[in-house]
Formats: C-alpha cells, sequence, structure tokens
C-alpha cells in the first residue's frame, strides 16, 4: 500500500511542477500583458498614483494585448512622467521612476508604432550601471528626471562595476551631474576630487545619480572613481583634436594624465572589463559561438598557523602549534554562456581529526571551518553541472561528486566562506545543511520573481555504488525544501524542511557533541526530520545581523527510539571596519544539544547533561583583491554540552590566497 | 519488513508535503504578487534584458566566497553558486562520528539485562557474555533524577586488542543509558564511564532485538557488542 501511494506521489509532484514550469513559461510567450505581470502590476500602480484618468482595462484585471498596453502607457505618460517630476525625490518615486523607464524600453516596439513618440521631451534613464558617458552635446543641467542614454548599436558597453565588488544599489538611477559638488560622497579635501570637478564642470562628461551621490552617502570607491574617470577618459579622447574648439587645455591634459597614472591599476580592469564584456556582447549579437566553450582556471589556498588551549577534559589540551594549508583549484566552463560546468580538485594536511583528535581536545566543536585532511593528496572534491531552463526560471543542479544539501539550499548565512568568513566549523552555517555527508545530488534552484526562491535539493551518501543507489538508497540520503524571501532590500529570511534517512541515526554534521549529532547513538534505520529558519538584516551598510535556528528529530524505524537537538547562532558582521574589503565578526550560538520533549528526555539513547556555548571573533584584513588574513579565535563551553569538561579555545592566522 | 514500511511511509510524507508546498505556491498567486509586491527597490525592473544577460556572464566564475550580502541577482546566485559553499570536507576527510575514539576493543558477544524498571532493585543489572574475550557484570544501578544518568558498579575482565587484560573489580562507575522498545523489539546503549580512567570506558549497544513477551522486570537476553576506548567529548 506505502510503495503504492510512495509510486503515485512520486510522478504525480513531477507532473504538477512540471505543468506549472510549462504553463509559466507558455504565459511569458503570450503576446498578452495578463494581470499577475510585472508590467501590468506597474502601469496601474502609475496611473493610480499619477491619477491618469482614462478608462482602461487594467483597473479590471482584463487580459490586454501589448499594443492595448501600449496605448494605454502612452496616453499615461506625461502625466506620470509630470507626478514623477513634481514628487519628491525619495524611494517610492525612484521606484516610479524606474518603473516608468522600464515599461517605456519593454514595450518601444509598440509604442514606435503609435503617433506619439517613445522619446518626449523629459526622458527617463533607464541604465543603472554608473557612471555613464554623456555627449557633451547632449549635457543638460540636472533635472529631477533622469536622461535616457541612448542605446547606440557601436556605443561601448556598460561597466560592471558589480563585478568590481561595487555593491551599488541597483535600484538607484542616474543622472547626468555637472558640478561635482552635487557629488556629495566625493571627499572635497582629495586632490583627486579637484580634478574631477574641473572635468565634470568643463566637459559634462560624468554622469551621477539624482540625488547627488554615486552611491548613498557612501565614501566614493577608487573602482567608481576609476570608473568615473574612464568615462571622462572616453568622452575627452574625442575632443583632444587640435584645433577644435572644444578641444581640452593644457591643464587638463596634465590633470588628466595625473589621474591616469593615479588610477592605473583600476583603469586597467575597467578596459579589461569592457574588453570582455564587448566580446560576449559581440556573441550576442552575433550569435556566434566560436568563443565557447570557455573555461578557466581559479584557486584558493588557505595557510593557516592555529593553536589551541584548554579542554583536559576533553580531551588531553595538549596542543602543539600547527601549520596547516587547504588548497583547491577549480575549472569552470561554460558552454552557453548560462550553464556552468565546475570540477574541483583540493588537497589538505590537516592530520586526522585536527584539534578534534583524540589525543588534543576529543570533540568535534574544535573543528576549524576550513579543515580537510587528503595527506597532501589531490582528490575530486567537487564536480557539479548547471544549467537553467524554462526562461531562466528554474536553474538545475546536478552534482555526482561533493553534494551537500547547501549546494543547492542556500545557507543564507553571511560567513559561509572557509577562506573568508567563519573560522570555526560551526560558525560556517546551520548544520542542517550539513545532514547525512552526502556526496552526489541534485536539486533546483526555482526563481519566483525578484523576492522569493523555492529550492529543492535531493542527494545520497553512496549515489555512486550500485548495490545502493542514489535514489532511496539504503545508505544516508536526505531531501531538502527551501523557501528563500527577501521581503526588503536589507533582509533576507529562508525556510527550510529537510527530510534523511539515516542507516545508524547519525546526522554526520560534525559541528555539535557527538552524542548529539549520532542522535544517542541510538544505531538504528531511522527517519530524520529537520526545519530551519535563517535570516540576514542589514542594519546598515556597516553593520549585518545574522541568526539562524534548527531542530531536528531523529526517529528509528524499528524501535521507538528518537533524539531531539536544537541549535541556534546569532552574529554580527561589520564589513569595511577600518578598511574597505575587512570584516569582523561576532558570533555567539550553541551547538546542535539534545533537549527534552515533553517530560521525555532529549533521546533514547545516550543522553546529555549541560550546555555549551561557542563564541567567535575573527577580523578579515583584506591586504589586496587576492589576498587576505584572519585572525580569529573561538572557544566552545562545557564541550560536547558535558558540565563537567572545561572551556577549549582554538585561534588560527589564516592567510588566504585566491587567484 | 516492518522498517522499511516505515520507511516508506515517511518517505510518502515528505514528498507529499513537497506536492503540497508547491501546488499551494502556485494555486496561490498571491503569495508571489506579495513577494513582488514589497518589491520597493525596483531592482530588477530598471535592468534591461540584455543587461542582465551581461552581468550573469561578467560573474562567470564562481562568486559563492565573496563576501556580500543576500542572494544578490537570484540568477546569478541559482547559476554560480554565490550562495553555496565549497565542498564539506567532511567526506573527503574522512570524519566518523564514533562513541568511542582510540578503541582498545570491540567484542561480540551476549547481553542481559535482569531489569528495565528504574524502580526495580535490579535496575540495569547486566551482563556481558564475550567468551575467552572476557565477562562484564554491571550491579548496583544508582540512578540521579535524570534515569539516564546514575552510578553502577564493574566486576569483570576484558582482552584488549594489544593482549592485555583489563580488570575491574568492583569499581564505581558513572553511567549514561538509554532504552527503547517497540512491541517485541528492544534495543539498548549503555556507557559506563571510570571518571579516573575515561580511556577505559565501556560501551554497549545493543541492536534491535526481538524478545518474548516480558515485562520490564523479566531478563532479556540478545547479541549484542561491547567496546573499549575514550568517549568523544571526554
Amino acid at each position: 500500500m506505502n510503495i503504492r501511494y510512495s509510486l503515485w506521489s512520486l510522478p504525480l509532484l513531477l507532473l504538477t511542477t512540471t505543468t506549472q514550469l510549462t504553463t509559466a513559461v507558455s504565459a511569458t510567450e503570450q503576446r498578452h500583458v495578463q494581470a499577475e505581470e510585472w508590467a501590468y502590476t506597474a502601469l496601474r500602480s502609475l496611473i493610480q498614483t499619477s491619477q491618469c484618468n482614462i478608462s482602461n482595462n487594467l483597473q479590471n484585471n482584463q487580459l490586454v494585448n501589448r499594443q492595448e498596453f501600449a496605448t494605454i502607457l502612452s496616453t499615461c505618460k506625461p502625466k506620470i512622467a509630470q507626478h514623477i517630476a513634481s514628487a519628491p525625490d525619495n524611494l517610492a518615486t525612484r521606484q516610479n521612476r524606474a518603473r516608468l523607464a522600464r515599461l517605456l524600453k519593454d514595450f518601444a516596439p509598440e509604442l514606435t508604432t503609435l503617433a506619439e513618440p517613445i522619446n518626449s521631451p523629459e526622458p527617463v534613464q533607464t541604465n543603472p550601471v554608473p557612471p555613464t558617458i554623456v555627449q557633451q552635446s547632449e549635457a543638460k543641467p540636472a533635472s529631477p528626471v533622469p536622461v535616457i542614454q541612448p542605446e547606440l548599436p557601436n556605443s561601448p558597453p556598460p561597466i560592471n562595476l558589480e563585478s568590481l565588488n561595487i555593491t551599488n544599489s541597483p535600484n538607484d538611477s542616474i543622472g547626468q551631474v555637472t558640478n561635482v559638488s552635487q557629488l556629495q560622497d566625493i571627499q572635497p579635501n582629495d586632490w583627486a576630487y579637484q580634478a574631477l570637478r574641473s572635468l565634470i564642470e568643463r566637459y559634462g562628461c560624468i554622469a551621477g545619480y539624482p540625488d547627488g551621490t554615486f552611491r548613498g552617502n557612501r565614501t566614493l570607491t577608487r573602482y567608481e572613481f576609476a570608473a568615473a574617470l574612464n568615462a571622462c577618459l572616453q568622452q575627452l579622447e574625442q575632443q583632444f583634436t587640435p584645433g577644435t574648439a572644444n578641444s581640452a587645455n593644457q591643464e587638463d591634459l596634465v590633470a588628466l594624465q595625473r589621474l591616469r597614472q593615479e588610477f592605473a591599476s583600476e583603469l586597467t580592469k575597467l578596459s579589461d572589463l569592457e574588453g570582455r564584456v564587448t566580446n560576449l556582447e559581440n556573441y550576442q549579437v552575433t550569435g556566434s559561438s566560436s568563443q565557447y566553450p570557455i573555461v578557466q582556471l581559479r584557486g584558493e589556498t588557505i595557510f593557516a598557523v592555529s593553536d589551541a588551549f584548554g579542554g583536559d577534559p576533553p580531551g588531553t589540551g595538549d596542543a602543539n602549534t600547527t601549520l596547516n594549508h587547504l588548497t583547491r583549484l577549480q575549472l569552470a566552463s561554460t558552454f552557453s554562456g548560462l550553464d556552468r560546468l565546475r570540477l574541483t580538485l583540493s588537497a589538505g594536511n590537516f592530520e586526522g581529526f585536527g584539534f578534534g583528535s583524540p589525543d588534543v581536545l576529543n570533540t568535534n566543536t574544535a573543528l576549524l571551518s576550513f579543515q580537510e585532511n587528503t595527506n597532501n593528496s589531490i582528490q575530486l572534491s567537487s564536480l557539479e553541472y548547471r544549467f537553467p531552463a524554462f526562461n531562466n526560471h528554474v536553474v538545475f543542479t546536478v552534482k555526482p561528486v561533493g553534494f551537500s544539501l547547501s549546494s543547492v539550499l542556500t545557507a543564507n548565512a553571511p560567513f559561509f566562506d572557509s577562506g573568508r568568513g567563519a573560522i570555526s566549523r560551526f560558525g560556517e552555517a546551520n548544520p542542517v545543511f550539513k545532514i547525512g555527508a552526502l556526496d552526489a545530488g541534485f536539486g533546483m534552484d526555482w526563481l519566483l520573481g525578484n523576492r522569493a526562491r523555492l529550492q529543492l535539493a535531493y542527494g545520497a551518501r553512496n549515489g555512486d555504488d550500485p548495490e545502493d543507489g542514489a535514489i532511496l538508497g539504503e545508505n544516508a540520503h536526505a531531501a531538502g525544501l527551501q523557501f528563500l524571501l527577501l521581503p526588503t532590500d536589507n533582509i533576507l529570511t529562508g525556510v527550510s524542511l529537510i527530510y534523511g534517512y539515516s542507516p545508524d541515526g547519525r546526522l554526520n554534521t560534525f559541528t555539535g557533541s557527538a552524542i548529539a549529532d549520532a542522535s544517542g547513538f541510538i544505531n538504528q534505520q531511522s527517519n530524520i526530520y529537520a526545519a530551519s529558519g535563517t535570516l540576514q538584516w542589514r542594519i546598515s551598510p556597516q553593520v549585518v545581523f545574522s541568526t539562524w535556528g534548527g531542530l531536528v528529530g531523529t526517529y528509528a524505524s524499528e524501535t521507538d527510539a528518537f533524539a531531539v537537538n536544537t541549535n541556534y547562532m546569532f552574529s554580527l558582521g561589520f564589513p569595511d571596519l577600518f578598511q574597505e574589503g575587512n570584516v569582523l565578526g561576532v558570533l555567539f550560538g550553541q551547538p546542535p544539544k539534545l533537549i527534552e520533549v515533553g517530560d521525555f528526555s532529549g533521546s533514547s539513547g545516550l543522553s546529555e547533561n549541560g550546555d555549551s556555548f561557542h563564541v567567535e571573533v575573527f577580523y578579515q584584513i583584506k591586504v589586496n583583491d587576492n589576498i587576505s588574513i584572519t585572525p580569529g579565535i573561538f572557544f566552545v563551553t562545557n564541550p560536547g554540552n558535558i558540565d563537567n569538561n572545561n572551556d577549549i579555545f582554538i585561534g588560527t592566522v589564516r592567510s588566504t590566497f585566491r587567484f | 519488513m516492518m522498517k522499511n514500511s516505515s520507511k516508506i511511509t515517511d518517505i510518502f510524507y515528505a514528498q507529499s508535503l513537497f506536492l503540497l508546498a508547491s501546488a499551494c505556491l502556485w494555486l496561490n498567486p498571491s503569495l508571489t504578487e506579495i513577494a513582488n509586491a514589497q518589491d520597493t527597490s525596483g531592482a530588477g525592473q530598471v535592468e534591461t534584458e540584455a543587461e542582465s544577460r551581461q552581468r550573469r556572464l561578467e560573474s562567470f566564475f564562481e562568486q559563492e566566497r565573496r563576501p556580500r550580502f543576500g542572494a544578490g541577482d537570484f540568477l546569478d546566485s541559482a547559476i554560480d553558486g554565490i550562495d553555496n559553499a565549497f565542498p564539506d570536507p567532511a567526506k573527503v576527510s574522512g570524519f566518523r562520528s564514533d562513541p568511542l575514539s582510540n578503541l582498545r576493543t570491540t567484542i561480540q558477544g551476549t547481553i542481559t539485562v535482569e531489569s528495565r524498571d528504574d524502580d526495580s532493585d535490579n535496575f540495569l543489572n547486566t551482563d556481558f557474555d564475550g567468551g575467552a574475550f572476557g565477562t562484564l557484570e554491571l550491579r548496583n544501578a544508582d540512578p540521579s533524577s535524570d534515569r539516564h544518568f546514575g552510578t553502577v558498579t564493574v566486576n569483570g575482565s576484558v582482552t584488549l586488542n594489544n593482549g592485555q587484560t583489563l580488570q575491574f573489580n568492583n569499581l564505581p562507575a558513572n553511567y549514561n543509558a538509554g532504552y527503547s522498545s517497540k512491541g517485541n523489539i528492544v534495543s539498548g546503549v549503555l556507557q559506563v564511564i571510570d571518571p579516573n580512567n575515561p580511556e577505559n570506558t565501556i560501551f554497549i549497544q545493543l541492536p534491535p532485538t526481538q524478545v518474548p513477551d516480558t515485562d520490564d522486570n523479566e531478563p532479556i537476553s540478545g547479541a549484542g557488542t561491547l567496546s573499549i576506548g575514550l568517549p568523544t567529548d571526554r
């Protein structure tokens, strides 16, 4: 009976999902605008906001074709633009401005067929990437309504600042700046500021944001500055023709030369970047596949000097200073530009269990995040292929090697990074994402618009063994479902449910006490049910709060044995503290611990009688784009949740090289 | 058969849960509308498809280790694994979660427990018969307020892997024990720690074993294992 139900439910699940996805795809291909589409909702909102009094079908959620939609848009556009121009320049106005810009762009073909041209006297900026080149002839005083940058077929592609780690909010739109004093976040006492002001005021060659800043109230980074300078250089190159009325004077040439030297490094990267973008743009225009596949090698090497003390018990407490490494090389390939084939080789030399070894501290809670023991032999640690489908609404992952639930389920933890994040294994992310010590698996990431994601993952520990099997085999396997929501730009939340099967009841997360991690050593085939909640909250650009909590229940299938454990973590991150690129992390939490359930003990196996807490502090110092050094320390009270145990302390200086 | 059907039932429930969640998310479009309605940024709205494509291509390489807030562009995140970490080194490193480390011996034998009733004088009186490799007796269990813990007296001897014989002569020790059953199937685990020599900790495991209908005060026997070593976290 149960087998029949199982066989019935699996194809039904696939059928339902596939049908929904197919429907989603077909809906997007229709030449109608439907009520649930973004454009429909956006225009209806703009009409209401601007009080454009026309009779239209949008108010009744009726289906309209694109031409009808464009007609409504064209009719109300002047009213909407007027409303935007007269409204205070706040977030809502900027959002409305962005909506209008997007609508005008998306429906440009239909709008051109209408009597009224789309280029109204008050065009709207549509390019979110700052800064852009403004033609001298088009330079105008700053306007509350941004300026459209014409999309010339041969114009250079926009500079991708995000890939340079410039995290401008994409909702900022750009307006032309003709006086550098409007760029509030450039320091006036900087000589470069003076030079930039001269260039802007003389040549009007830089576009900023309507609020007069490059990015909120943040100090302009060198890359941002270089991007602006690059834009000016390109603009001025056209004016440096001797004998022309607009040719630059000698002082400007000198200033330019000095700026060019000062920001040579950044300009080089920008140039490289532009070249790459241009190449890729060419591919998109021509459809040529001659550039694919693209294969590149990247890597990361971690050197760490570490030591530990305390304990005795647990362990002997006799630790010596160690020098360890973890080296990873990754080959990344793409065959279409949107798919990824990655192969990762790794080698590490943490002997045995490291500081968690029986003769040292004898506990999982002493493990470091970057601790890997391959005895310096190179191992294939990860092999995966990711590709989007269904009009890029779903990304599928197939990973025969190195799979864990967090390969697909976003851990939503700011320090989930063995090279640059937390120094402890527990501090990385919620241990529920490590359940099963899996190896092979697959999953899908369903992108539900810009604010929500639904993720599904399934993996098995011995998926490569024909006697076991990857699908519901006899060895450990686990499946997870996670819903991620970005309710505001500064908050990301996740809720996940996990089901797992373990042949011996062990979770194998290696993060907390051995008893909790082995479900009290009930040592039976067991079903595992886990729930997890995660939250990241960017309180300000300089402070990020995050927390997670996990609840795991293990229930034996042959007897009524069970074990329930919980874990939680709170952390604060301080990005760019003292220097851009640096991060201070402070973490406090409780590693997995068996809990009481009603009147019962937390386990039908072995139990625990204490509370263990984890405290961690690290400070990542960015030496340059490729090297960072992270001193850090963490200590654990009552390791293993055993009252009689002494606190343990583990410190490390981790140097991370990325190339 | 019983264990398989229980597992399959749970799998069925898990699949049903996924099915329900999937169906609910689709059949209730207001949920995604709510998600999008809260989009006050217009983050993905001002970006054209071409620009989005360019950015995706620019983020070709895995950027998972780049410190950043949130998920960034969702498609970038999903394709490039921005939020996914490198593979867990646990399996590559051969991490194991064992009750005892520095294992000194493991013996197969027969376990007999006189009573599982913690109100009985015979509570946890346990014999382990490992034949030529040793025998052990646990007597005089004295549970604490949490019956999982208490003290017990150990007698007997066990031959270790190195050929030495470990003697227990009326040794007072701390125990941590658990027991479960379902119908006539019982299982149990018992850890006995000599506080002065934790490396001589006794770990007795009774796997799920079918026994005749008995109450808690009747002795039960079954095949099990006895190990000696240092408990993890000690």
